[in-house]
């Protein structure tokens, strides 16, 4: 045991000291350090995404008052929009993934954002993460934007790495240029198409 | 991720091994350890500069600890069965006694009282100094070293009890 310990036989204290290594090392024996980073980055990565998407912790700051009457604009957006899609005869099951490229490579806000952009010039801070945790991250937004959806499940991975192509400049036909895009000017893009909503019309249309 | 925070992953180990001594529940404590960095990074302007950063992230987990206990209204540990197979000894008779001596203690860290417990594991779980767990726990370095030496001398008696100390 680390430290003195008055009124402890030094024989005492020695298996104490065993007792509570042996203990450590039961809980460290399935504790991978590498395992739990890679989730840890996942998580910051969805936490700061779902901080620019969902008011819901801001509202934590407002008060209560505020915080209802924002909740129930945001239900009738949602109900509104849950209605004309629901209308829309156009409306497909499946969704092809090169409709995503196209119907993003023609959206407003998408059109309108330079990849050059200053760091830190949107939304006030960077995001420096690799390829991977963006494909993760637009999975992640995929997911929110499909749990209120009734469609058919389509496949999330094939819709990121659509999605990521476009966001990289790529045409709608083409695979997304890793190597040559710069991951901060990409998720500087992810920030301003999830803050301003254009994902989710970008889904809508697609629907 | 931000420098300020890759430097404190250094201490993963360490934070989910004071998670486990405060909740007893291995599960709970890994979440509870990404918890903790999670609420770190979400003030990373507050952490301070130093060694008094890897103090303030155990003061981070040990909240973060105490409010998962408060929210499940345990107040005492509920004593997690610890996932021995990793460990399984070729000795059944080893093997009795290890599992033995793991219960031995996590009942005995469960009688002590919060405070006596929150510095013993912050000193033998967290391996923090003790001006790291004075800074942690914001109390006095003389309140750091009584309350370490009673948590070590009531738990050993009640090791003593249980038959695993002599």
């Amino acid at each position: 045991m680390s430290g003195n310990n008055d009124h402890l036989s030094a024989e005492s204290a020695r298996e104490l000291q065993e007792i509570i290594e042996c203990d450590k090392s039961a809980a460290m024996s399935e504790f991978d350090a590498t395992v739990f980073e890679q989730q840890l980055r996942r998580r910051i990565t969805a936490d700061r995404l779902s901080r620019h998407i969902l008011p819901g912790r801001r509202l934590q700051h407002v008060s209560r008052a505020s915080g209802l009457v924002a909740a129930a604009i945001v239900v009738g957006v949602i109900v509104v929009v849950a209605l004309v899609v629901r209308v829309d005869p156009s409306r497909g099951r499946r969704t092809d993934p090169k409709l995503i490229a196209r119907v993003l490579a023609g959206c407003e806000f998408f059109g309108s954002i330079p990849l050059d952009r200053q760091p830190g010039s949107v939304a006030g801070e960077s995001h420096r993460t690799s390829a991977h945790d963006l494909e993760w991250s637009i999975q992640a937004l995929l997911y929110r934007a499909r749990r209120s959806s009734d469609g058919d499940a389509p496949d999330k991975g094939g819709l990121a790495r659509a999605i990521l192509a476009a966001l990289a400049g790529a045409p709608p036909e083409a695979s997304a240029p890793w190597p040559r895009v710069d991951p901060d000017a990409l998720a500087r893009r992810i920030a301003i198409l999830s803050k301003k909503g254009a994902f989710l019309r970008a889904l809508g249309n697609m629907q | 991720m931000p420098q300020s925070l890759d430097k404190l992953l250094g201490h993963s180990r360490t934070v989910f091994l004071v998670c486990f001594g405060l909740t007893r529940n291995r599960a709970d404590a890994e979440d509870l350890a990404q918890e903790t960095y999670l609420r770190a990074c979400r003030q990373l302007d507050r952490i301070p500069g130093g060694e008094a950063s890897k103090a303030w992230l155990f003061r981070v987990a040990r909240n973060v600890c105490l409010d998962h206990l408060r929210r499940r209204r345990l107040g005492i540990f509920s004593y997690g069965k610890l996932a021995d197979q990793a460990l399984a000894a070729s000795d059944p008779h080893e093997d009795l006694v290890r599992r033995e001596r793991n219960a031995a203690i996590a009942r005995a860290l469960g009688r002590l009282p919060r405070r006596l417990r929150e510095v013993l594991v912050l000193r033998e779980y967290g391996e923090l100094s003790y001006e790291q767990i004075a800074q942690a726990l914001r109390i006095e370095l003389g309140t750091v070293m009584s309350r370490l030496h009673r948590a070590r001398r009531k738990l050993a008696e009640a090791v003593v009890k249980s038959g695993e100390l002599r």
